[in-house]
């Protein structure tokens, strides 16, 4: 009999169903016999589709690259052994699995031997260790320093040499919030090896005691010169999102393949004892919320306090009616560009650029002792100069992430541990938005280099000094400011509409209309804030790809970042009772 | 040769140059198959070398009654569709494909006969599920049953996407006849 939905097949085959209906249709499909029937007719004419394009090749090192990486991953059949106990809740025999994995290792072909370590573990003691790296080399943070002098660093000596490199991991810190490795590297004549960025290649990884990859993406390393040493550590808070669900026991594993230009192979697993540092860490929910005027919602949740920081949670959302601001306003601006059809280029449309400007926000805020005084500060705008409340903020294990519709974020920011200290306040500084401006300067170019030019535009006051023209490729200082490759260059003096602290989306566009991209020097930004609080700074900007002297340039930004003060929160934080 | 389920035997009992053998003989199908799903050379050596990462890691899991190839192209798939969907992007058309321009030579016309042809980069354009879809049928030859397996869903489903992708993709197509001249209708 004739199935009554057959036309919502052929509307389905037509692509005239939208998406919610089509899936209703799918599943009705998988069980009418007339329908099927009907599909088998129609689909019975369908001919062959030869894809034409050619594909471009894989590099010859791909299967190599792919054995590298499986060289440090658990193995496989052993991992689901180890998964199915799990899934039994039954304990998990540790002594078989490394005589298991011994015996494995045994008949593993050479070049692909498992990365596995038989060496002890790395746990953190309370013995005072003033001597440590991490307490005694100056660009080690507050809080290095106070889990150094608390015990919880330790040496560890392991060393692997390759092409006369000799790898040494000097000294690990560990606790729920981060884990830093120093590491020294000295030649064949004994000779250290200075940090040079760039000119290193590996990966690290970060395993529990079932070798699962805590991981899996391998990112999140930070690699820097440390002293004479190279320390590399990761934030651990985008792991695990509290104290408890840091595994007793964790591994990092090491491989370099390139050291100082020389390519090699430098492995260890390091296992980490977690144990000590977890049960020393104590977290205060405190789960209170704002709205500001702007429709910023703020809450924070918690701070946790381990040996090495202490690290706030925040999350932070726009309300209803901001976001329906912004897309009113993304809309009238025609902003709404997203091309439906696939990019040529990987490039943002013009809309897109805006939206991303206009969607990112930030704040500051201060941390203060029962006398008011601050004890520390957090300040995301690009210039912290201008408001002085940034301290003892650990950067490096401070970090967020977005997500969703309603610009929501989660932030979290280190600081040196706030320890002896009974109550602190939490106080809301500013709230930092973005917002489109229409700053327009035209200059004539034979002008300015006779004189000064004034333009002032959109509540800014900019004074144009000089132009250059860079002619070389190569990095170069001209007028006190650095640049690469070639394009002109304009020296400034600005004073910034009341409130607005930073100005971007530069753009150039000469005579002809050709539209040059634009950067504005930040190396020797000095920003200060004059009498009537307004933001005044000296700086250049570089545009890109000019080569030769055009007769005028048209100076243009779209976006400047507002800050606004008109926040008052304050959340009284019980740290000890 | 050696079947697959042989070298996973030997991987198993601790031989991971069997694994290697594994990445040698897939490595440019799932590379090919990437690569058209997502329109870029590094993007899908990145995420072939992955699904290889991925493979390694479930390979306990992989039961013979199903075919390897299909097993692999599964975990691409999924890799792929999880990674565009994360993303949120769409497959880039990048140089190294605006610049392959097909002249009707006569050879290709004796290939073509009686199929249907698309350009690569055409065929960029459809959603991600009608291209994976596409592909798998007729790149890699997939029967209707196995692309269900693939894609875990029902086999009248595949058929039916298959036919709208099929539509959809018709003002794209080169319509070839076997040595007779050639008809370029939309390109």
């Amino acid at each position: 009999m004739r199935c009554v939905k057959s036309n919502q097949l052929k509307a389905y085959l037509s692509d005239d169903l939208p998406h919610s209906e089509s899936l209703l249709v799918e599943r009705h499909v998988e069980e009418c016999s007339y329908c099927q029937s009907e599909l088998e007719k129609i689909g019975g004419e369908l001919r062959e589709i030869r894809v034409l394009g050619d594909i471009p090749p894989l590099p010859d090192a791909f299967t190599e690259e792919v054995a590298n990486k499986l060289a440090h991953l658990p193995f496989p059949f052993q991992a689901q052994d180890e998964r199915m106990q799990v899934a039994l809740n039954k304990p998990i025999n540790w002594k078989k699995r490394s005589m298991d994995i011994m015996k494995k290792t045994a008949i593993t072909v050479a070049g692909l031997a498992a990365a596995v370590t038989f060496g002890t573990m790395v746990s953190p003691t309370f013995a005072n260790y003033v001597n440590s790296l991490f307490n005694t080399v100056n660009q080690a943070d507050g809080g290095m320093k106070n889990a150094a002098a608390e015990g919880y660093v330790q040496e560890v000596g392991k060393k692997v040499t390759d092409k006369g490199i000799t790898v040494t991991v000097k000294e690990v810190l560990a606790d729920p919030t981060r884990i830093a490795l120093i590491f020294e590297m000295v030649d064949k004549d004994g000779k250290k090896l200075d940090f040079k960025a760039g000119e290193y290649g590996g990966e690290f990884t970060l395993t529990d005691k079932a070798g699962k990859d805590l991981n899996p993406e391998g990112d999140g390393w930070r690699w820097g010169k440390y002293g004479d040493y190279m320390l590399i550590s990761k934030n651990l808070r985008d792991v695990f999102d509290s104290a408890e669900k840091v595994p007793d026991e964790l591994t990092v594993g090491f491989a370099f393949n390139k050291i100082r230009g020389t390519e090699g192979s430098w492995k260890l697993d390091i296992p980490i004892d977690m144990k000590k540092a977890k049960e020393v860490a104590k977290t205060i929910e405190i789960n209170q919320e704002y709205t500001s005027p702007q429709g910023v919602v703020i809450k924070l949740d918690n701070i946790m306090t381990v040996p090495s920081a202490s690290l706030l949670s925040l999350e932070t959302h726009w309300n209803e009616q901001r976001n329906k601001e912004y897309w009113k306003l993304i809309e009238e601006k025609g902003w709404n560009d997203a091309p439906e059809e696939p990019r040529k280029e990987m490039r943002l449309t013009p809309g897109e650029i805006m939206q991303d400007f206009l969607t990112s926000y930030n704040l500051a805020y201060e941390i203060l002792d029962e006398k008011g005084k601050r004890i520390a500060g957090r300040d995301d705008t690009f210039f912290k100069t201008l408001n002085g409340i940034e301290k003892n903020s650990v950067h490096s294990i401070s970090s967020g992430r977005g997500e969703g519709d309603s610009q929501t974020m989660e932030w979290w920011h280190g600081f040196t541990p706030f320890t002896g200290y009974e109550k602190l306040t939490f106080k809301l500084h500013s709230i930092y938005l973005n917002e489109p401006a229409s700053f327009e300067a035209k200059i004539a170019l034979d002008e300015l280099n006779k004189q000064p030019v004034t333009v002032e535009n959109s509540g800014s006051t900019f004074t144009f000094s000089k132009f250059h023209l860079k002619t070389t490729e190569a990095e170069e200082k001209i007028g006190g400011y650095k640049s690469e490759g070639k394009g002109g260059i304009i020296e400034f003096e600005a004073t910034l509409p009341k409130d607005i602290v930073y100005i971007t989306d530069w753009k150039a566009k000469d005579e002809a209309g050709n539209v040059y991209s634009v950067s504005m020097d930040h190396s020797d930004g000095e920003y200060i804030r004059g009498k009537d609080g307004r933001v005044q700074f000296k700086s250049a900007l570089f545009i890109d790809g000019l080569e030769k002297q055009p007769k005028e340039l048209t100076i243009s930004y779209g976006i400047q970042e507002h800050q606004y003060r008109d926040v008052n929160w304050e959340v009284p934080i019980q740290l000890d009772k | 040769m050696q079947e697959e389920w042989e070298l996973i035997e030997q991987l198993r009992r601790g031989n991971k140059q069997a694994y290697t053998e594994i990445v040698e003989r897939y490595k440019g199908k799932i590379y090919a198959f990437l690569y058209r799903m997502i329109g870029h050379s590094q993007d899908a050596q990145d995420l072939t070398q992955e699904v290889f990462i991925k493979a390694y890691c479930k390979i306990g899991d992989y039961r013979p009654d199903f075919r390897f190839s299909a097993w692999l192209f599964r975990i691409a798939a999924n890799h792929c569709l999880d990674e565009l969907r994360k993303r949120k992007r769409l497959p880039a058309t990048t140089a190294e494909e605006s610049e392959l321009v097909h002249e009707n030579t006569p050879e290709r016309i004796l290939l073509a006969k009686e199929q249907h042809e698309v350009l690569h980069e055409k065929l960029l354009a459809l959603e991600d599920d009608h291209r994976v879809i596409l592909l798998l049928r007729y790149v890699e030859q997939l029967s209707y049953k196995e692309i269900a397996e693939v894609l875990s869903i029902p086999v009248t489903t595949v058929q039916m996407r298959i036919f709208r992708a099929h539509k959809k993709l018709r003002q794209y197509m080169i319509p070839v006849k076997g040595g007779g001249p050639v008809e370029v209708r939309e390109v």
